[in-house]
């Protein structure tokens, strides 16, 4: 799973729940001026477990990581990655 | 603007608060009345914006619409009233003055606005000795929530001369419009899981902060609004990042209440009483500019244990455990369905019902954090806007609310008690206790 399709499918998750219909919004914008809060964060991570079958532990919830969708995309594809690589 | 609905029906969240409204004046309180005050410098231009007010198709609406229940057997809804009243009153002030939060005449802070009889809202101008002004906007709960109050100031300094008026989507949810009993059966099934969840999460035993008898009347609902300097609200939000609550900013806060209350209720003997908290969330899209009628919210419920509410960082993790759990198992989705299944039942009944599950006790303490209020605002109708306050009474019980926002990068918080709850050497306990927390580093 490569992080471009996984912000494709997020990107559609946040305009489809969020985003205010007309909003500019894409995989750079920043998710604190898409309307992310705590409460659409939580959604967000559910919406990653059920589809991308990866859990983000706290640990990895980083201003950092959750500077865009394009750097919570990356995120979850490395995670992503470390889990099918592990025995 | 197309016509306005002269029948409308009630939202799940106006008959709570509405519920909450009746609570409170049982209890010997003012109605459920919050109030949003705008600290204006000079330059206001006040023809222009009692104009507005006196023409706007959507005040207008809202002054009519009175919430009606002709007979028990039926719910009640909204009726347009053929008389919308007055809403615009202008006051001087000689004692106060704009530059200080609630400083306000009492013919503002004791105005009494009833839901069914009408007007539920109404706009108060103060002008001050000085100069200054304060807005005021009050409104009953039951007819809308801080953000279509918001939407409300939005919509009366629109520069469009009036020509930016709210579209029908705006002013009213379509779902308000329609309606069917197959909903009814849905909503049942979808409700059982929340019913179950509180009755679990409201077990014994619960701190509270009601006295166990309740000392002679009349009672009164106290306020107090702490305001973070510039310097302080960044030092938080720096906190709130390096605790890895950037994007839980309504977490952090929460946090830091309840680790100062749980000083309080230490100090009151508490050992094994849990806290419970509900707290609200907006369910409107950001940026999204309406609807402006009625409430449109969503309740999670945390529950504290005593042992985890002496440490932030363990707060915040229970928090987010709490919040990751209700909203995978749809507990916002099941808790309004719950309220909206339980809306046709009569209001004692009602209110019987919500608080079986804690036995009355409701909660702790009400809590929500409005994030960043009036974003964008930085007039109205000529005059610079140097604070916004919001003055939200608290539900009777638990008897103390508290209530954060943030306005031109200032962060501010109310704390709102009935007096016989809490002592003001409690409150002063409080307020010290949640500037500690949330602004010193060797909190941990």
């Amino acid at each position: 799973m490569d992080s471009k399709t996984i912000a494709e499918q997020l990107c559609q998750f946040a305009r489809k729940n969020y985003v205010a219909d007309g909003a500019d919004f894409d995989e750079n914008s920043p998710l604190a001026k898409a309307g992310i809060d705590s409460f659409a964060l939580v959604e967000l991570l559910l919406y990653c477990e059920r589809t991308f079958g990866v859990s983000v532990p706290d640990s990895h919830l980083t201003g950092k990581n959750l500077a865009s969708v394009a750097t919570l995309a990356n995120c979850i594809a490395e995670l992503s990655r470390s889990s099918d690589s592990s025995p | 603007m197309p016509d306005l609905p002269r029948q409308i029906r009630l939202a799940a969240g106006d008959y709570y608060m509405h519920a909450q409204d009746h609570k409170r004046r049982r209890a010997g309180l003012p109605g459920y009345i919050c109030r949003v005050a705008l600290r204006l410098e000079d330059g206001l231009d006040v023809d222009r914006l009692r104009w507005r007010v006196e023409t706007s198709p959507v005040l207008d609406w809202l002054a009519r619409m009175r919430l009606t229940r002709p007979l028990l057997v039926f719910p009640a809804f909204w009726r347009a009233s053929s008389r919308p009243g007055p809403i615009f009153f202008e006051h001087n002030h000689q004692d106060g003055n704009g530059h200080e939060p609630g400083v306000l005449p009492p013919e503002v802070l004791e105005r009494d606005l009833h839901a069914s009889r009408g007007p539920a809202l109404a706009f108060d101008l103060v002008r001050h000795a000085d100069g200054t002004r304060h807005l005021v906007l009050s409104w009953n709960h039951a007819l809308m929530d801080a953000r279509g109050a918001e939407l409300i100031w939005l919509h009366l300094n629109d520069g469009n001369g009036g020509n930016g008026a709210p579209s029908l989507e705006d002013l009213i949810h379509p779902k308000q419009r329609g309606g069917s009993l197959a909903e009814w059966w849905r909503n049942a099934k979808l409700a059982r899981g929340s019913v179950e969840w509180l009755r679990k999460s409201g077990s014994e035993p619960l701190f509270s902060l009601l006295p166990e008898k309740r000392t002679a009347g009349p009672h009164r609902n106290q306020y107090r609004i702490v305001t973070f300097s510039a310097e302080e609200t960044a030092r938080i939000a720096a906190r709130c990042e390096r605790l890895n609550a950037g994007f839980r900013r309504s977490h952090f806060l929460l946090a830091g209440t309840l680790r100062a209350l749980h000083t309080v209720a230490t100090r009151r003997g508490n050992r094994d009483g849990a806290y419970l908290i509900p707290v609200a969330h907006d369910t409107r899209r950001r940026s999204a500019k309406g609807p402006i009628f009625s409430n449109h919210l969503s309740i999670l419920f945390f529950r504290i244990e005593p042992q985890q509410a002496g440490s932030l960082t363990s707060i915040i993790s229970e928090l987010s455990r709490q919040m990751m759990d209700q909203i995978r198992t749809r507990f916002p989705e099941s808790c309004m369905a719950a309220l909206e299944m339980f809306k046709p039942l009569p209001l004692n009944y009602y209110m019987h019902h919500l608080g079986q599950p804690t036995r009355s006790k409701f909660a702790t303490l009400c809590f929500s954090d409005s994030g960043e209020t009036c974003a964008g605002m930085t007039e109205m109708l000529g005059g610079r806007i140097r604070a916004v306050d919001h003055l939200v009474p608290t539900w009777w019980p638990p008897g103390l609310t508290v209530v954060f926002w943030s306005f031109s990068g200032r962060l501010s918080v109310l704390l709102s008690w009935v007096d016989d709850c809490l002592s003001v050497s409690e409150v002063d306990a409080l307020e010290q206790g949640l500037r500690s927390a949330v602004l010193e580093e060797k909190v941990s």
